[in-house]
């Protein structure tokens, strides 16, 4: 087995773990904070089901005997659907936190960074697991350009 | 070209200037085109429209939240609110209580005029989750997901006479029924647009609402949902029989996966949004104005009098349930969180959720089954037909919850 499949195997077995775990606290209504890792909150259930179902689409990939361009394609996809979800969740904190009132109506930058602190929900941090997927996109400017800067 | 060639002639002429003039090659499938088959391909398509539906209600939420608790509000209830109150002339009068409503309100939902409680629900409420939701639409339209959508949901809709990109209006009316409404317009057919608008207006709750029901009674939203989605699909058979007309069949072209362009976004946005501003905004407002003529001539409580009976009697839910039944017609997200505030059993709450969700569209979305009624009909057979189905579906569906409650000895 190449390096490249081994890596997608482990983060696609972490991503059935962890999303199985935030399926079953939707289930059970409650929330967990381990470190800097929150599990809990609006739509947890939802959560779950997309990591849980990335990483099923991870282990498919490598595992499965489909084309490369296929595999390639099938981890950016399950990598599209954790971007979506950690975006959602990035987008919500910022401009919750932003808003400051009737008296000052913009927050002060330091309670805008202070709600960027952690603990970070599993699919923020997976964001940093799905990286290498961006080799495998083509046709962005900006990561056409970045490629070539590397490769020269 | 000699105009008289006969089809077969004209054809043949046709594959050889195609033959002379276009070259052929085989090209190995790129990434871009691959994404494009996993998203029609019900395995790996599921799981990423489920993606990209909770991205859509999430930006909805997070947007529309900050413009509309981050801004809105406090801009309404602390500035706009009191200088109307102070400022509006008439006071004690049906004047001001049209325009200005309650003058002792602390909060611009509560006064229920049209000044405050009106143009705070246009301007405050609507326009935000519309802004919202143009721009996450035109992002999916753009980038060519839609039709792919469109595409993986063909065979559930076809059951109900509608086909795939019925999915549009039902996706935007998760986050708010105005917008889902008016997108029923890209339907084809009077038929299919009726029965959308219809089933919409009645089985499916706004993101205010979803939003609301998941703070207060987050063990009870699924168990709601699912039932209101069987009660779409369920009603949208029957009224696919009863409603004359054909379905036509689903022929799309599906586009390359693109970048969205950001002038192309932007413009859209603002053909969109100043559509509404100017069709859909005076709508809103005049239909809050014939709500408070109603509270003025003293009907509302009439209504309120005469529905009573019924909802102990068939629905089994208590009389105190009555106000915000009445307010569901304003906000349904702030009829449920009124019912919070009185003491229900789970069964009772459960069931008032319910009939807040299917009993009457809220006010924005009833004066834009007006607008749209035009074009899918005619206004008198839209509203006639969608009360009707509501009706149907509130004592039928409802019904049945209730019924499923005696059975299970908790009703």
């Amino acid at each position: 087995m190449r390096i490249e499949h081994l890596y997608w195997v482990v983060v696609g077995i972490g991503l059935l773990v962890v999303g199985g775990i935030e399926l079953a606290v939707g289930i059970l209504g409650v929330s967990r904070t381990v470190g800097p890792i929150s599990i809990g909150g609006t739509y947890v259930l939802w959560r779950g089901i997309i990591l849980a179902t990335a990483g099923g689409l991870y282990i498919h990939a490598v595992l499965a005997d489909v084309p490369r361009v296929r595999e390639r394609a099938i981890i950016v996809l399950a990598s599209g659907m954790l971007w979506i979800t950690a975006g959602t969740q990035l987008l919500t904190t910022i401009l919750g936190a932003i808003p400051g009132g009737a008296e000052t109506w913009i927050a002060p930058p330091g309670a805008i960074f202070g709600a960027l602190a952690p603990p970070y929900a599993p699919a923020l941090i997976a964001i940093l697991l799905t990286l290498p997927a961006i080799r495998h996109l083509d046709g962005i400017a900006v990561i056409d350009r970045l490629r070539g800067v590397v490769a020269s | 070209m000699d105009s008289q060639l006969d089809p077969a002639a004209r054809w043949d002429l046709v594959d050889e200037i195609a033959n002379q003039t276009v070259e052929y090659e085989t090209a190995e499938a790129s990434v871009a085109d691959e994404i494009g088959q996993l998203m029609v391909s019900p395995w790996t398509g599921f799981p990423f429209a489920i993606a990209v539906l909770y991205g859509m209600w999430g930006f909805f939420g997070a947007v529309a939240g900050f413009f509309t608790d981050g801004y809105f509000v406090p801009l309404f209830d602390q500035y706009w609110l009191p200088w109307l109150q102070e400022a509006f002339p008439f006071e004690g009068t049906w004047v001001y209580f049209i325009f200005v409503g309650d003058p002792a309100a602390t909060n611009s939902f509560e006064a229920f005029g049209m000044l405050t409680s009106g143009l705070f629900v246009a301007v405050g409420v609507v326009v935000p989750a519309l802004l919202a939701l143009y721009f996450i639409l035109s992002v999916l339209e753009d980038s060519g997901y839609i039709p792919r959508l469109a595409v993986l949901l063909d065979t559930f809709f076809h059951r109900i006479g509608l086909h795939g990109f019925a999915v549009v209006p039902m996706v935007l009316s998760f986050g708010c029924n105005v917008p889902g409404v008016e997108a029923t317009r890209s339907l084809e057919g009077e038929k299919q647009r009726f029965m959308m608008m219809t089933l919409l207006s009645v089985f499916i709750p706004c993101g205010a609402q979803l939003g609301v029901m998941l703070s207060l009674i987050p063990q009870y939203t699924g168990f709601i949902l699912l039932y209101l989605i069987a009660g779409f699909f369920v009603f949208g058979a029957a009224l696919n029989r009863v409603v004359s007309g054909s379905t036509p069949e689903f022929i799309v072209d599906i586009p390359p996966l693109r970048w969205p362009r950001p002038r192309q976004l932007g413009q859209k946005l603002t053909m969109r949004t100043r559509g509404f501003l100017t069709t859909g905004l005076p709508f809103v407002l005049v239909g809050v104005g014939v709500i408070n003529v109603l509270y003025v001539t003293d009907l509302m409580s009439a209504i309120a009098m005469a529905v009573q009976p019924v909802l102990t009697g068939w629905f089994g839910v208590p009389a105190d349930t009555v106000p915000a039944l009445v307010a569901g017609f304003m906000r349904k997200d702030l009829a449920v969180a009124q019912l919070s505030a009185i003491a229900l059993t789970p069964y009772e709450t459960v069931m008032s959720v319910i009939m807040i969700s299917i009993y009457f569209p809220c006010v924005a979305t009833f004066v834009m089954l007006i607008k749209e009624g035009r074009n899918s009909g005619g206004i008198t057979r839209v509203l006639l037909g969608s009360l009707a189905t509501l009706i149907a579906a509130l004592f039928v569906w409802g019904g049945l919850f209730h019924l499923l409650g005696i059975v299970m000895g908790v009703a």
